[in-house]
Order: C-alpha cells, then structure tokens, then sequence
C-alpha cells in the first residue's frame, strides 16, 4: 500500500539532532490529527530508537528517518547509511528502550527489507 | 535544554530537594549524571527528585535514576519522585519502575 505523503529526514548520527526529529514527528502527528498523547508516544518512540543507534555508534555517517503518512496510520522507518544492519536492542539495558516503544506504538519490526533497521505503525484512533 | 537546581531551602530531615527542568535525553544524560551524583553527594539524606518542570525523559535518563537509586540505598536512604507531570509517569509505568521509586504528589 503507497502512503498518501512521505516526509524524509536525514540527521547526522549525534545526540544533538535527536530533539530536532521529535520536534518534527510532533507537527507531522499533529497535521494528522493525534491527539497530545499519541503524539507524545511517537515523540518516545522515536527518540528512543534513535537513542539506541546513535549510542551504539551502528551508524557512522547519517540515520534516515522516513515518515509515511497513510490516511489512517503513521509508519515510521528508519534506515542507516553506511552500515551493515544489527540488532539495536540487543543488550539488557536496551530492553528497556524496546519494552517502551511497544508499549506505545501499535506496530514494530525489526529489519524488515534491506536497509530498513526498524519500522513502527501508530494508528489514528479518530473520535467517533 | 536540561538544568539540575539544588533546592536549598529543604527543610533539614525531609530530604535534598533536586529540581529537574527541561528534557533529559541522550544528549542531556551524560550533563544530568554528572550533576544529579555531584549533587547527591555522600548520600546523607533522601533525596527528592522534583519533576514537575521536567517536560521530557527517556530509557537513558531512567537508567541514571535507577544507577542513582542504587547508590542511596547503599547508604540506606532512597529517592522519591516528586510531581512528574503525565507523560513522565507514563515512562514509570511501562517500565515498572513506579514500583522502585517512591512516587509522591504534592500540592
């Protein structure tokens, strides 16, 4: 299924763009119609996964962050240059990071297709 | 942006009073460790981690108050959390770890 619009956005693999994706999850998720708690889960999510790979120096270059905008859901993928693919949660402690994005987001998986490290799905629960 | 304020006013007894304001993530954790174990101390009191200005936290943070928590109780004190706002109780939550610390609500 093709999403309606795809926002991109490229970071270098620091800590210091972090907040600046969450800054722009958070008008992405806001046009979409979430509400100020979803929106605050995906902003976790999101930091959390990418916390994880810059802390894991498994990105030497850049971390791509794709924003697929569906009418009913959000699927976020993120994909690494440069780098051969790896577990992200693999220690203990990381469980704590993989234990918070399922707990928020509906949907994750792991290494999906080739270069895609991770995927989430939020779903638009709109009111009735 | 984080900052760490030491409350200096807590009355004697009640604990160390911490201030927590900004966001804490991977970028602030290293800033937040280094403050929150200076702060600390020798761990003579309990100590407050007042969270009613701390707008985001994440896994990173959480483990430093669970290394924090770790270090009070070797000296057989703890640490409360105090006024965490919605989504940072949330975080307590998913984790279990309302179940460690010693959550408080004060007016």
């Amino acid at each position: 299924m093709k999403p309606l619009d795809t926002v991109s956005v490229l970071i270098p693999s620091k800590a210091e763009y972090v907040s600046i994706v969450r800054l722009t999850a958070s008008g992405i998720a806001n046009r979409m119609g979430f509400d100020i708690d979803e929106i605050e889960d995906i902003k976790v999510s999101i930091s959390e996964a990418i916390s994880r790979m810059i802390d894991k120096g498994i990105s030497s270059d850049s971390i791509r962050i794709d924003f697929h905008l569906y009418g009913d859901f959000i699927r976020i993928d993120f994909r690494l240059s440069g780098s051969s693919t790896r577990d992200i949660f693999e220690s203990e402690e990381d469980g704590f990071a993989f234990e918070i994005i399922r707990a928020l987001m509906d949907e994750v998986n792991l290494d999906t297709d080739d270069h895609v490290l991770l995927s989430m799905t939020k779903k638009l629960e709109r009111a009735v | 942006m984080f900052e760490l304020v030491v409350d200096m006013d807590s009355s004697e007894g009640s604990g160390k009073v911490i201030l927590l304001r900004g966001e804490i993530d991977i970028y602030s954790a290293p800033d937040f460790k280094d403050n929150l174990f200076q702060a600390m101390g020798d761990c003579r009191e309990d100590i407050v981690l007042d969270c009613s200005e701390l707008g985001y936290i994440d896994s990173m943070g959480l483990g430093i108050m669970v290394a924090a928590l770790k270090r009070a109780r070797q000296n057989d004190r703890n640490i409360r959390i105090r006024n965490p706002r919605t989504n940072v109780k949330k975080l307590f939550k998913i984790t279990g770890l309302d179940k460690v610390f010693i959550m408080e609500e004060l007016k």
